[in-house]
């Protein structure tokens, strides 16, 4: 497969500060690549940079093979839905969407034809004639990417294009984009820093944090072999332990709460085979509706997080101050970079 | 049932703090203005009789029809056609600098730029108008720099040939006029017009460049129809400054009334109470006719 953007050696620098630091990566055409990362951690800055709204200080971007670094933002050929999804109150929806094929000098006939055709797509054909400020949060969004898509671009830039969105909007909203880059075979490049809309959309994934890229992989990999502290609690949530409470080394190692399983040890038990345990000390129980999260500490003052069947009948001897041993199958225990 | 009339009586309570609120307000606004504008307006459906000077309480058309004979409709359409001048002027000269202070003056440069534009309306106005009669006057500035370049006789033989801007001098002519009154409210259009821009979202811009326009198109297709409402409230300002503004056409420029000393000396010096009324009900007029035609071209369609 062919490579629709690469990010070769990239820095940026706002004045002192720097947002990027030495990013390096590709994605292929056609793929659904998210950039994930708190606020601040440079995945914006990317976009961005592909979008050419800033350009980097150090390094290069190419489309296709060919350097775009220092192309104005009209010259590329991409298109961005933005978050706030920037349609033009003076416009009806039709010429927002119309808009980009005008500038291109399409006539009004055939740019209004196919305008209405990406708004039929949208399920929003018949709202034409509407000025924006007249339709819903979620029909702007549509209309935003009706809008983005007009120019058949070569990539589709989606800057947390759902954050607007309340959460059932959010998830339907999730699924239909998904099944709208299945039909277009477009490449998109989602920017989120919800995981969850990270993990259920994309191919792959880039863990962004304070300037650089932490990890690159498919979602299962990324919550099921984290390379780092950061991505193990960013991606899902996880328990980091120092590996010193369990053999020598003070190499971290990371378990998902959902592996963890509580016991009380009388003298002279052993935790089952295959499983390496702590002993710990419950400090609370929240309960979430399936499941219970047990909140404990361990001797080194080590915080573990435990996801119990909320039918466990365990559960009703977790008290707070009540000793335990926590144990989880070592298959399950990811060593941290 | 006793509940809900302690609700009543907590509405009632509320309704009486927000009307004693307004009050000052609204005593203002209806009593005080309206009710002393209307008063005036009504003063001109009367008519002074010519032979003793004396208002006829008769009401009729004949004093507004009078807006329409000879002198008086040349008054109105020279003060219609300066105040036009000066608008449409204006909003040239400050479209490009508000833009400048907008989105390409860094913070200091946007600081000074506002200390230049608000510093002049911290002078008196009388002596501005005076120190603009001294620079266009014969022996002023204007005409010592246009002389050591050797251009006063150009300037002077286009003001002799010219009528429509032309006069004796440039402190007599109606350029010279037009230029005072562009000076004096060119804040008011740069302002309002600052402030519009300042509401263009910077991701509206991106997104049209997004869609491939350059950045001229953008600002024909997006800056500028988002911009128009603050250059058509700037246009109310100069427009109804200039039609209202009865010292500039006295100090400086062509002989010939303008409508704000057409007012003044009707209701004073005349006491043809019912003429003055009528000559100031057309700045109103123009304002209404102004606004609807702004309205028309779509000039509040991004409101």
């Amino acid at each position: 497969m062919a490579t629709a953007v690469e990010f070769v050696g990239v820095e940026k620098r706002f004045g002192g500060t720097v947002a990027l630091q030495n990013v390096n990566f590709s994605v292929e055409q056609g793929e659904f690549f998210a950039m994930l990362g708190p606020s601040g951690s440079g995945k914006t800055t990317c976009l961005r940079l592909i979008a050419g709204f800033d350009f980097p200080t150090q390094g290069s971007i190419q489309l296709e093979g060919k350097d775009i670094s220092a192309l104005p933002p009209f010259q590329r050929p991409v298109n961005t839905v933005f978050q706030d999804y920037a349609l033009f109150p003076h416009m009806s929806v039709l010429e927002n969407v119309a808009y980009g094929l005008m500038i291109a000098n399409e006539g009004k006939a055939s740019r209004e034809k196919k305008a209405q055709e990406l708004l039929d797509m949208v399920r929003l054909g018949t709202m034409a004639k509407r000025r924006p400020s007249e339709l819903s949060g979620g029909q702007r969004q549509r209309v935003a990417l009706a809008r983005a898509l007009a120019k058949q671009p070569k990539i589709l830039l989606l800057d947390e294009p759902l954050g607007a969105l309340d959460l059932k909007l959010r998830e339907a909203m999730q699924a239909e984009l998904k099944q709208l880059h299945k039909e277009l075979g477009l490449t998109f490049i989602l920017v989120t820093h919800d995981q969850g809309e990270a993990l259920s959309m994309a191919d792959r994934v880039a863990v962004f944090s304070e300037g650089h890229i932490e990890q690159i992989d498919t979602p299962q990999a990324l919550y099921n072999q984290p390379k780092t502290a950061f991505v193990a609690r960013f991606v899902g949530s996880a328990n980091v332990l120092s590996g010193s409470l369990f053999w020598g080394n003070a190499n971290e190692i990371a378990i998902r709460p959902e592996y963890i399983k509580l016991c009380e040890l009388k003298s002279g038990e052993k935790i089952p085979a295959k499983h390496v345990g702590v002993p710990v000390t419950i400090v609370a129980t929240l309960y979430l509706g399936a499941q219970t999260r047990v909140d404990c500490v361990a001797q080194d003052a080590t915080t573990l997080s435990a996801h119990i069947a909320s039918t466990d009948p365990m559960l009703t001897k977790l008290t707070s101050g009540q000793k335990a041993h926590a144990y989880w199958l070592t298959e399950h225990m990811v060593n941290l970079v | 049932m006793q509940a809900s009339a302690t609700a009543i009586q907590a509405q009632n309570k509320r309704t009486w703090t927000l009307l004693l609120l307004l009050f000052p307000a609204l005593l203002w606004l209806t009593v005080l203005y309206l009710g002393s504008l209307f008063g005036l307006l009504w003063q001109s459906i009367y008519r002074l009789d010519d032979f003793s000077g004396q208002v006829v309480h008769i009401v009729g058309f004949h004093t507004i029809l009078q807006l329409f004979t000879g002198a008086n409709f040349d008054i109105v359409m020279r003060t219609t056609a300066m105040a036009v001048a000066v608008t449409i002027v204006a909003a040239t000269l400050a479209l490009p600098l508000a833009y400048t202070m907008v989105f390409h003056a860094g913070k200091r440069q946007r600081a000074i730029l506002y200390v230049a534009i608000l510093a002049p309306m911290w002078f008196s106005y009388l002596v501005k108008v005076y120190g603009w009669r001294v620079l266009l006057s014969r022996e002023g500035l204007i005409y010592w720099v246009l002389g050591r370049l050797g251009l006063a006789d150009s300037l002077d033989s286009l003001l002799h040939s010219v009528p429509a801007i032309g006069g004796a001098s440039l402190a007599s002519s109606f350029l010279g006029m037009f230029l005072v009154f562009l000076y004096m409210w060119l804040p008011f259009m740069v302002l309002p017009i600052v402030a519009a821009l300042e509401r263009v979202p910077q991701n509206m811009l991106n997104a049209s460049a997004d869609l491939g326009a350059t950045p001229w198109q953008t600002f024909r297709k997006v800056t500028l129809p988002l911009t128009w409402p603050g250059i058509i409230a700037g246009g109310i300002f100069t427009f109804s400054l200039t039609l209202g503004d009865y010292i500039i056409p006295q100090v400086v420029g062509a002989p010939g009334y303008f409508i704000g000393m057409m007012v003044y000396t009707q209701q004073g010096t005349v006491g043809n109470l019912p003429l003055a009324a009528a000559f100031s009900l057309v700045p109103i007029l123009l304002i209404m006719a102004y606004l609807s035609m702004a309205k028309r071209l779509g000039a509040f369609d991004a409101l």
